[in-house]
């Protein structure tokens, strides 16, 4: 009830517990099962709820603050599909997410599955989105992690699922970020003026303002190139 | 607010761009991203739609029906609303609702609230009469009114702040807005209390400052005994704690802070000056002390219960201003129940809290210390004049001239010899009563340090000096102090335990240690000491030894080593005595009259010998006495002895010091047994030895007997004295019979004494240590400056020898800091000693400044 201790256990806590990374000793005794139901068919996924509460600000919220969720002890996620929330409760209780049918090898320095390589960094980079979206900071700290880890040996996602991820964060996003400093590490000059660059800078302007600032602070001169097709991208008028 | 909507600006204008340069055909991307659209990401989120949805659902909220609304669609809303850039909408959306629910709806519900009784209290006048339980009441409503729609206001606040979580996080943090919920925090501040009441004519009121004067009034009431609901208070006060001048919600801002403690302070000091003058006039010292710290603690226990801890130092000022340091000096110096009338009738507890509350105000505690002070010099000088009036009185009557009292009838001889010793008597029963009288002043007021001044420092060291003030102020302390123990160690320890006896040393050297003149307490001390050692007056031994070795500790070796040289050539006398009792039998002289012979060797550097000598007057013969030729053979036979022992010292025999015990017969003496054992000093043997030549009537005059023994006039007079007039040991007849000793008196041997006592102690009429007279006094003084001098010398000497060249300022200050132990030396003292030894050569003075003396080796 308190406004001013309300406020101190916003941001600033999440922030410290993803910073120090020290979690607190958490009893499993006589504790609630809270039950997450998923999409349209209803999945249904039993978590305990002080591991839900302890991780994610979101299902704290759902879970204490009065609403038709707290009283039922029951979290409706229509829009989500019960892989991604496989994913989530996957690392909420080992602290990775499952192996994909055929994971890539960290030391490969040429992926033989690039369709695997696809596969592994749409779902990290889903998984960014829906801890972004869930408040789950560790998790959001994890995938990150995960992904630089890809970023060192593997070749940079494709435009479009790029774009995507664009529109699923916002500005300034960790994940925005990483994904152009990516590029600027595992993409050519010649690539800017492919078609589906190009096509993906027109999609997702910002993009392409972040991957041009991406290219000022990890390259040395920015290249003609790509200053050019950023102004292809760009509209002066 | 600029950024987003210039990157919705590009964004249009590049969806143009891409479909003026495309072929037309959606391309594999964009088919992408229009299923997507069916997914629920599409950027056609209808912004109204959702915010229709959320507001409705806001209202619910705040209605109260929130556990009908679903957590996950609200915040997937409110979250999608974020993700396509409307935050800035949404946020200021909600603001703007927040704004019309409290004042559309909470605002009107705490404005009902208010009733007519209780718009006088802001305004202060009292328009309309009511009772105090109405006006109480009535607060009370609205108090109640106010807390509920804050609460109210948290609760939903809360919950909005969790649904509009993703906007928090993103929205805000990134343009740097307060959060929503410390925005409708403010909201609440301006549209709820700082909302004007209508029904009051300058409009300047608000429910804010209604509130403060409702919250000061139950105060008021609370303070004046009345019951009020302590924690509606509080809450309304915590309210005002949550909330804060500005969105930057600085500590400093509090409304508690800002709108509250200010005219919460005031009001008190208010409360608290009339409270204070008020009971200054009708209450007593202890009253108004119980008082004030009741008052202290209730506001202590009112910070904590309904108030903020942040005002606890505040109002604690304000009490020690108004109720406390205001009135203190006051109710310290009240006249018939103040620190004098508690000290005077050991009130230990009103003290306690007296010294509570100077603490409180003044570390220093400057008046409890001067009033303290002031009752110890009082009550000391009170004590020293006591003392003095009676050895006054007595030194005067003695000092008178003798024949007046001589010229007393025959017959009214013995009243008169007990006023002659009265007054010494009085004098020194005086000088130990002043010593008592001391003890029991010190003990009592160690007990109010102790019980109620916490034995607080600053006025352990006031009291310790009022003592030694007033002390040092009658001249003649050391000496009473040395009778004292002189008295204790003669009589006073009969009888007790050892650790009776501990605590009387103890407690005596205590005094010493406020004594200045160390040195004189140490001539005097000498002098009791040797009479009660040579006089074998002494109780226990065990008591003396105990007492130098305390001394030792309190007052330092120096002090002391003159005085265990004394018990030591008692003991070497001892000694002495044995191995020439051993000696004598050796020689196998059998004769049964020989005079057997106890001898005491004193040191003449170390005894007071010449203070024990005073009775031979400046001037007069000090030949020795005249001894029968059977104690002379004796003497000549020690002396003998004894210088074969130790050569080349000088034996000179001291009769006045000594005792005899002589067998006496008194053939009128009634009874069986007509011999008695008699005790009487060395003159007194001197004197009788003398009849034994003469007949049964023949008599001799005074001044023969003064002849043929050559006893110094004084103590042949009060030898002859006791021996003739005391009424128990009258073993001389004196014609005439009068209390006084003339030189042309006669005396003749009693033959018909009479006591049942086998053995008689035959008492000098002054035997025992007594308070000396004037002149015996100035006396004393006069000695005691001799060996000052010479202490002086040895310093000045010491220290120049040390420092070569010292300049005169430093030189007495260095002077007085090593005499500071045995006495304060006089200043003029001093430099009349440095005058001396320049005279004498040992320094010289040098022409320059400041003013330097040089050691000349």
């Amino acid at each position: 009830m308190g406004s001013a201790k309300r406020e101190s256990s916003g941001l600033e806590e999440d922030c410290t517990r993803e910073d120090s990374g020290k979690k607190q000793r958490i009893s499993f005794t006589n504790v609630n099962m809270i039950l997450i139901t998923v999409g349209p068919e209803k999945a249904k996924h039993y978590v305990h709820s002080p591991l839900l509460c302890e991780e994610s600000g979101f299902f704290r919220a759902a879970i204490n603050s009065g609403f038709k969720e707290s009283s039922e002890q029951v979290i409706d996620l229509p829009g989500e599909k019960a892989e991604h929330l496989d994913n989530f409760i996957h690392w909420l209780y080992r602290e990775k997410f499952p192996k994909l049918s055929a994971e890539i090898v960290n030391n490969t320095e040429y992926p033989k599955h690039d369709n695997d390589i696809i596969k592994s960094t749409d779902r990290l980079c889903y998984q960014f989105t829906f801890a972004d979206k869930y408040d789950i900071p560790r998790l959001r700290k994890y995938v990150l992690l995960e992904l630089i880890k890809l970023a060192h040996n593997c070749k940079a996602p494709s435009a479009s699922m790029i774009v995507r991820y664009y529109e699923a964060t916002v500005k300034k996003s960790p994940l925005r970020r990483l994904l152009c400093d990516w590029y600027t590490l595992r993409v050519g000059q010649k690539f800017f003026e492919s078609d589906e660059y190009q096509e993906g800078f027109s999609q997702s302007p910002e993009w392409a303002v972040d991957l041009l600032a991406a290219c000022a602070r990890n390259w040395a001169a920015p290249p003609k190139q790509q200053v050019v097709a950023i102004m292809k991208a760009d509209n002066y008028f | 607010m600029l950024q987003p909507q210039k990157s919705r600006e590009q964004s249009t204008v590049n969806t143009c761009l891409v479909s003026g340069r495309g072929s037309g055909a959606p391309s594999a991307l964009e088919r992408h991203r229009q299923a997507e659209h069916y997914d629920g990401r599409s950027d056609a989120v209808d912004f109204d739609e959702a915010w229709n949805i959320l507001r409705s659902s806001l209202h619910e909220i705040h209605s109260k029906n929130a556990s009908q609304l679903s957590f996950e669609e609200l915040y997937r809303h409110a979250y999608k609303l974020v993700l396509k850039k409307k935050g800035e909408l949404l946020y200021q959306k909600v603001k703007d609702f927040e704004e019309d629910w409290l004042a559309q709806t909470v605002q009107p519900q705490v404005l009902a609230s208010i009733s007519p009784t209780i718009l006088c209290l802001e305004t202060e006048a009292a328009t309309i009469a009511a009772t105090v339980n109405e006006k109480r009441a009535d607060g009370e409503k609205l108090l109640r009114s106010l807390k509920g729609a804050w609460e109210d206001h948290n609760l939903c606040m809360n919950m909005i702040t969790d649904v509009l979580m993703y906007m928090e996080r993103v929205y805000c943090k990134d343009f740097r807005k307060p959060s929503i919920f410390t925005a409708s925090m403010g909201q609440f501040r301006d549209c709820v209390l700082r909302s004007p009441i209508q029904s009051d004519h300058d409009r300047r009121t608000t429910i804010g400052k209604l509130v403060t004067a409702v919250i000061l009034y139950q105060i008021h009431m609370d303070r004046e005994g009345d019951i009020i609901d302590k924690a509606l208070l509080k809450s309304c006060v915590y309210m005002l704690e949550g909330l804060f001048e500005s969105e930057e919600e600085d500590e400093s801002t509090r409304l508690y802070l800002t709108s509250f403690e200010e005219d919460f302070l005031l009001a008190s000091r208010a409360f608290y000056s009339t409270e204070g003058s008020r009971l200054l006039l009708d209450a007593d010292a202890g009253t108004f002390c119980r008082h004030a710290r009741k008052r202290a603690d209730e506001e202590r226990d009112r910070c904590r219960s309904t108030l903020s801890p942040l005002t606890l130092p505040k109002i604690k000022a304000v009490i020690e201003e108004e109720l406390i340091r205001r009135h203190l000096g006051d109710v310290i110096a009240l006249e018939n129940s103040g620190v004098r009338y508690m000290l005077d009738n050991d009130l230990v507890d009103e003290l306690e809290m007296i010294y509570d509350l100077s603490a409180r105000v003044d570390s220093d505690k400057v008046e409890l210390r001067k009033a303290v002070q002031g009752r110890i010099k009082q009550l000391g000088t009170d004590v020293n004049h006591a003392a003095s009036n009676v050895g006054m009185s007595g030194v005067v009557k003695q000092a008178l001239p003798k024949p007046e009292i001589t010229n007393a009838e025959t017959g009214e001889t013995e009243p008169q010899v007990k006023a002659l010793d009265k007054p010494v008597n009085q004098q020194t029963a005086a000088a130990i009563q002043w010593v008592d009288d001391v003890l029991r002043l010190k003990q009592k007021y160690d007990l109010v340090l102790l019980q109620a001044f916490q034995g607080d420092q600053i006025l352990q060291t006031a009291i310790t000096r009022s003592f030694s003030d007033f002390i040092n102020e009658l001249d003649r302390s050391s000496e009473y102090l040395s009778l004292f123990f002189d008295d204790h160690m003669r009589k006073g320890i009969k009888g007790k335990t050892e650790n009776e006896v501990d605590v009387l040393i103890e407690q005596g050297i205590l005094l010493l240690g406020y004594i200045q003149d160390k040195d004189m307490f140490e001539r005097y001390y000498k002098k009791h000491l040797s009479k009660r050692l040579l006089m074998k007056r002494s109780i226990s031994m065990d008591a003396e030894r105990q007492m130098i070795s305390k001394m030792k500790l309190a007052v330092g070796n120096a002090f002391t080593t003159r005085i265990e040289k004394m018990f030591l050539d008692m003991n070497t006398s001892a000694d002495l005595t044995s191995s020439y009792k051993q000696y004598v039998n050796s020689l196998g002289d059998p004769d049964p009259r020989r005079v057997e012979l106890d001898v005491s060797v004193l040191t003449s550097t170390v005894w007071p010998v010449e203070t024990l000598m005073t009775s031979t007057k400046e001037g007069e013969s000090r030949s020795a006495c005249i001894f029968p030729a059977g104690i002379e053979r004796v003497k000549h036979g020690f002396q003998k002895f004894y210088l074969g022992k130790h050569s080349g010292r000088q034996l000179t025999w001291q009769a006045k010091l000594g005792t005899a015990e002589v067998r006496g017969f008194f053939p009128e003496c009634k009874g069986q047994k007509k011999t008695r054992d008699l005790t009487v000093s060395t003159h007194g043997m001197l004197i009788l030895l003398l009849f034994n030549d003469m007949g049964k009537d023949d008599t001799i005059t005074c001044e023969e007997i003064q002849a043929r023994t050559n006893i110094p006039m004084n103590d042949l007079f009060r030898n002859l004295q006791s021996l003739s007039v005391a009424p128990k040991t009258r073993i001389l007849r004196k014609t005439p019979m009068s209390k006084d000793v003339k030189l042309s008196d006669r005396f003749s041997f009693n033959e018909s004494y009479y006591n049942p006592a086998q053995k008689i102690k035959v008492l000098l009429v002054t035997s025992g240590n007594q308070v000396e007279g004037l002149e015996e006094r100035s006396e004393t003084e006069r000695k005691n400056d001799d060996e000052r001098q010479g202490v002086i010398d040895a310093a000045l000497v010491r220290i120049m020898k040390q420092r070569k060249e010292l300049a005169h300022q430093k030189l007495i200050a260095e002077v007085i800091g090593q005499l500071n132990t045995r006495f304060s030396p006089d200043i003029p003292m001093v430099k009349k000693r440095i005058e001396s030894l320049i005279e004498r050569e040992y320094l010289e003075r040098l022409e320059k400044e400041p003013a330097s003396y040089r050691y000349l080796a």
